[in-house]
C-alpha cells in the first residue's frame, strides 16, 4: 500500500516536471501572452463572447433600449423599401432633424458607436422609423409593455454599470482595442476616475503595444484629466507615429483617430504657447477633415492671436 | 342478500402489437357476483385474468364490452370507489411520506379531516401494529411494514368492500398470519372482502366462496364447502384439476 | 377541491424533501455571492451585472425546477405505481391532473419567492434600496409564466412516458418561445408561402412567455412600473393557456389504460 502511494507520488512529480519542461518549448513566442483560463476553455470562441459583452455594455448605456437581431433585420428591410420608394422623402430626417455628422461626433465623444444603423438611432424612437416600427398585431402591441421602449442614457454616474461588461470583454479578448478605449473614456469622463482609466489603458497596451488608439486615449487622459502637457505631448506624438506606421499605407486609413490625435496635439501646442506647431498640427488635421472650415477657423484664431502678441 | 360486486359478460381485449392474430383477449365474458358480507377468493393461474378483473373493477382499464359494477354503480364512475378499499399486490406508496402523512393524505381524499382523521389514523396504525413507526418515512420500512401500511390505507375510509390483490405475497409466516387475522376481523365486522391469492390453504381457511378463472373465463364459482363436497377433495386439488393438471401426476 | 389540495400537498412535500431545490438555490446564491465578491475598477457600487447574473440564474433554476417537477409527476406515479392505490380511491383523472399541476405550480411559486427575496437582498445590499412593487411585478409575472410551463410539462408527461424526453422537449420549446417567440411574425414576413402562413399561425398559437422574461430589463434598468391592468391582462392570458394545456392533458390521460399487472 505504502509502495503504491509512493509510486503514485513519484509518477505525479514526474508528470509535472515533464510538463513544466515541455510546455515552454512547444509554445510559440507570440502565444505566450495568454488570456488565462478563459482562453483555454473557450478558445477562439471567446472573441464572440467578448463582442457580445461589448454590445451588452452598449445595451446598459441605453438602459435596455436596444434592437434585437430581428429588429435590425426588420429595420433593414424597412430601409430597403424606403430606398426603393425614393420618390417619398425620408420621414426620419424631416421629422427628427437628426444630423448624422453630429451623431458620428457624438458617438466618438461618448466613446461608443451604434452599430444598429440609422433606424435604430435612439434619438428617433418616437418617429415611425425607430427600430421597433409600428406594432404589427395585438400581441406585439401588448408585449411592448414589458420592454424598455423609451430611450435614456445612464445618468448621474450610473454609467459605471457598463464597466463590468467592458472589463469582462477585455478579459475575453485582450486584442479588442475598442473595449479599453471605451472603458477608459467612461472611467475618465463620467466616473472621474483617471487612475482607473489609466490602469485599464495600460492593461490594453500590454496586450496591444502597437495600438495608436490606446496611446491616443492615454495621451488624452494626461492632457484632459492630469493636465500634464509634456507627458501628454509625448504620448500623443507616439500615437501619431504609430498611426503612420499602422494606417499610413492604407487606402482607407482610420481618419477619426488621425483627427483626434492631430487636433489634440494642435490644442496642446496652442496651450503650451507654441502657435507655429499648433498650426502645423491643425493644418494636418484639416487635410483629412470632412469639415475643414471649423478647423480653418481655429487656425485663423491662433494666427491672429499670435500676430496680436507680436 | 345484496350484490356488491357484479360483472356481466365482461370482456377485455388488449391490442396485440406483436402478433397479427388480432387483439389479446384477457377476459372473455366473465360473469361474477360477490354478495355483501362474504369473503370471496378469486383464484386462477398466472395470466388467467385475475388482475385484469381487478383493474376493471378499480377503473384502471375500461371493459371492451359487458358491464362491471360496485354497489350497483358502474365502475367507470369514481363514486363507485367511495366505499371500497384496495390493497395492491406490491406496496406502491409515496416513500418520502411518513405513514401518518400517507394516511392523512388518503383520509383527505375521503373527506376526513382534523380530529376525525387523527382518530382514524391512530386506530389504523394500532390495528396494523405500526403506532411506534407512524412518524417515520415509509422508505425506512421493511416489506412487511410496508404491506401493513398498505392495509391501513385500504381501510382508511372504513370500506364496505375490500379488494386485496395477493395480500400475503412476499410476507414471512408471521406477517401472513397477521394479515389473515385482520381479514377475519373484517369479516367479523361484516365487511365484504374480495381477494386474489395463490395460497390455496389460506383461501380455504378464510373464504366463504371462491371463483376459479382460466384463460379469461369463469370455470367454477361457489361456496368452498360445497365445492369440496362436490369434488370430494380439497380446494388445491380442485384448482389443479380445473387449470388442467392431472391429479394422478402429482406425487 | 379537497382531493385536489390533498394531491397538491403531496407534490409540495415531495419537492421540499428532495434535494434539487436546495442544490439549485445554494448554487444560485453561491455563484451570485462569488460574483458579488468581485469588484470592477474598485467600485463597489456597481450592481447591474450582479443583478443580471442573479436573474439569469434564477430563470434557469426556476425553469429547471418547474420542468423537472411537473414532467415527472404522472410518469413517476406510473413508474412507482402509486397511481393505482390513488385511482382506486374516488379520485377522477381530472383531479389528478389538476392536483399535480397545482402542487407543482405552488411549489415553483415558493421557489420563485425565495429566489426573488434573495435577489432583493442582494439589490438592497448593493443599491441601498429595494423597489418592492417592481420586484412583486417581476416575481408575479415569472410565477404566472411558469404556470404555463408547468401545465405544458403536465401535457408532455401524459404524452411521453419518459420524463427525460418530456423535460428535454419542454426545455427546448420554452427556450425557443423565450428567445424567438416574439419575433416569429417578423421572420414569417421573409418566408414564402405556405411557410409564412404556418409561422404566423404558430406565432399566434404559442403562449407568449417572453413577456415575463422581458420584464427583467425593466427591473434591471429601473424603469417605471407597468400598469396593473396590463399585469391583469397578462395573467388572464397565461391562465387561459394553463387551462388549455390542462384540458388537453386530461383528454389524453382519461383515455389511458393503466394496468397493474
Amino acid at each position: 500500500m505504502k509502495r503504491t502511494a509512493l509510486l503514485l507520488v513519484l509518477m505525479l512529480v514526474l508528470a509535472f516536471s515533464l510538463s513544466a519542461w515541455v510546455n515552454p518549448r512547444v509554445t510559440r513566442e507570440d502565444e505566450r501572452y495568454s488570456g488565462g483560463a478563459l482562453e483555454v476553455m473557450l478558445g477562439e470562441g471567446r472573441r464572440m463572447f467578448a463582442n457580445h459583452l461589448a454590445v451588452k455594455a452598449d445595451v446598459y448605456l441605453h438602459s435596455g433600449f436596444y434592437p434585437s437581431i430581428f429588429d435590425q433585420a426588420a429595420a433593414a428591410e424597412r430601409r430597403e423599401s424606403a430606398v426603393a420608394q425614393e420618390a417619398k422623402p425620408h420621414v426620419h430626417t424631416a421629422e427628427c432633424k437628426h444630423d448624422h455628422e453630429e451623431a458620428d461626433e457624438h458617438a466618438h465623444d461618448h466613446g461608443h458607436t451604434h452599430d444598429h444603423g440609422e433606424e435604430s438611432c435612439p434619438e428617433c424612437h418616437n418617429c415611425d422609423t425607430s427600430f421597433m416600427g409600428r406594432p404589427m398585431d395585438w400581441i406585439e402591441r401588448f408585449g411592448r409593455h414589458f420592454i424598455v421602449s423609451e430611450h435614456t442614457h445612464l445618468e448621474g454616474g450610473k454609467a459605471r454599470e457598463i464597466l463590468p461588461w467592458l472589463k469582462l470583454a477585455a478579459e475575453l479578448d485582450p486584442q479588442r482595442v475598442e473595449t479599453y478605449a471605451v472603458g477608459a473614456y467612461w472611467l475618465r469622463v463620467d466616473q472621474k476616475r483617471a487612475d482607473q482609466a489609466e490602469r485599464f489603458l495600460r492593461e490594453g497596451l500590454k496586450a496591444n503595444p502597437q495600438s495608436h488608439e490606446l496611446y491616443f486615449e492615454l495621451g488624452r487622459l494626461y492632457y484632459e484629466s492630469y493636465k500634464d502637457l509634456p507627458r501628454a505631448r509625448n504620448l500623443l506624438q507616439h500615437a501619431y507615429r504609430l498611426w503612420q506606421q499602422n494606417e499610413g499605407d492604407k487606402e482607407e486609413p482610420d481618419r477619426q483617430s488621425f483627427l483626434g490625435i492631430t487636433v489634440r496635439l494642435g490644442k496642446l501646442e496652442h496651450e503650451s504657447g507654441n502657435p507655429e506647431k499648433a498650426i502645423q498640427w491643425l493644418m494636418m488635421a484639416k487635410a483629412h477633415s470632412p469639415s475643414p472650415d471649423s478647423l480653418q477657423k481655429q487656425i485663423d484664431e491662433i494666427q491672429s492671436e499670435a500676430a496680436g502678441r507680436n | 342478500m345484496s350484490v356488491i360486486v357484479k360483472t356481466e359478460r365482461l370482456r377485455v381485449e388488449y391490442p396485440n402489437r406483436e402478433s397479427r392474430n388480432g387483439p389479446k383477449v384477457a377476459l372473455a365474458g366473465l360473469d361474477l357476483q360477490v354478495n355483501a358480507g362474504e369473503v370471496f377468493g378469486f383464484l386462477g393461474p398466472n395470466g388467467a385474468g385475475k388482475t385484469t378483473t381487478m383493474n376493471v373493477l378499480l377503473g384502471f382499464v375500461p371493459p371492451s364490452s359487458g358491464t362491471a359494477s360496485l354497489f350497483g354503480i358502474d365502475v367507470r364512475q369514481p363514486i363507485a370507489r367511495q366505499r371500497i378499499g384496495y390493497l395492491p399486490e406490491n406496496t406502491y406508496y409515496y416513500k418520502f411520506l411518513t405513514a401518518e402523512e400517507l394516511l392523512r393524505f388518503y383520509a383527505r381524499i375521503f373527506g376526513l379531516n382534523g380530529a376525525e382523521a387523527d382518530k382514524r389514523i391512530a386506530e389504523l396504525l394500532k390495528l396494523v401494529e405500526l403506532e411506534h413507526a407512524g412518524k417515520r418515512q415509509i422508505k425506512t420500512y421493511s416489506k412487511g411494514m410496508q404491506q401493513r401500511v398498505g392495509l391501513a390505507q385500504a381501510l382508511i375510509n372504513n370500506p364496505e368492500l375490500l379488494i386485496l390483490d395477493e395480500p400475503t405475497s412476499g410476507l414471512d409466516p408471521l406477517g401472513r398470519m397477521k394479515v389473515r387475522q385482520i381479514i377475519q376481523r373484517l369479516k367479523a365486522e361484516g365487511k365484504t372482502v374480495f381477494f386474489s391469492s395463490h395460497e390455496l390453504g389460506e383461501v380455504e381457511t378464510v373464504c366463504d366462496r371462491v371463483a376459479i378463472v382460466r384463460q379469461g373465463e369463469l370455470r367454477v364459482q361457489g361456496r368452498v364447502s360445497d365445492l369440496v363436497q362436490q369434488h370430494n377433495c380439497d380446494l388445491e386439488k380442485i384448482f389443479l384439476k380445473i387449470v388442467g393438471y392431472e391429479i394422478n401426476a402429482l406425487p | 377541491m379537497n382531493t385536489i389540495f390533498a394531491l397538491a400537498g403531496v407534490v409540495i412535500k415531495d419537492l421540499y424533501r428532495r434535494k434539487d431545490f436546495y442544490v439549485l438555490f445554494v448554487l444560485t446564491a453561491l455563484l451570485t455571492l462569488l460574483a458579488g465578491s468581485t469588484t470592477f475598477f474598485e467600485d463597489k457600487r456597481i450592481s447591474g451585472y450582479l443583478k443580471e447574473l442573479c436573474l439569469a440564474l434564477i430563470w434557469l433554476a426556476t425553469l429547471v425546477i418547474a420542468l423537472t417537477t411537473a414532467a415527472r409527476q404522472i410518469p413517476a406515479e406510473r413508474e412507482s405505481r402509486t397511481i393505482f392505490p390513488l385511482l382506486a380511491k374516488p379520485v377522477t383523472r381530472w383531479q389528478v391532473v389538476v392536483g399535480k399541476f397545482l402542487g407543482s405550480w405552488l411549489a415553483v411559486g415558493v421557489a420563485v419567492i425565495t429566489f426573488y427575496l434573495f435577489l432583493g437582498a442582494v439589490t438592497a445590499a448593493r443599491d441601498h434600496s429595494w423597489p418592492v412593487a417592481q420586484y412583486f411585478q417581476a416575481a408575479w409575472l415569472h410565477w404566472m409564466m411558469l404556470g404555463v410551463v408547468v401545465a405544458m410539462a403536465m401535457l408532455g408527461s401524459v404524452l411521453f412516458s419518459a420524463p427525460s424526453v418530456n423535460v428535454t422537449i419542454s426545455f427546448i420549446v420554452v427556450g425557443g418561445i423565450l428567445m424567438v417567440g416574439q419575433h416569429l411574425h417578423k421572420v414569417a414576413l421573409r418566408l414564402t408561402e405556405p411557410a409564412q402562413t404556418l409561422l404566423t399561425l404558430l406565432y399566434f398559437c404559442i403562449p407568449h412567455l417572453e413577456w415575463a422574461f422581458n420584464y427583467r430589463d425593466l427591473l434591471l434598468f429601473e424603469q417605471p412600473l407597468i400598469s396593473w391592468g396590463v399585469m391583469a391582462g397578462a395573467t388572464g392570458y397565461w391562465i387561459a393557456y394553463m387551462f388549455a394545456f390542462l384540458i388537453a392533458a386530461w383528454l389524453v390521460f382519461r383515455r389511458k389504460s393503466l394496468s397493474v399487472g
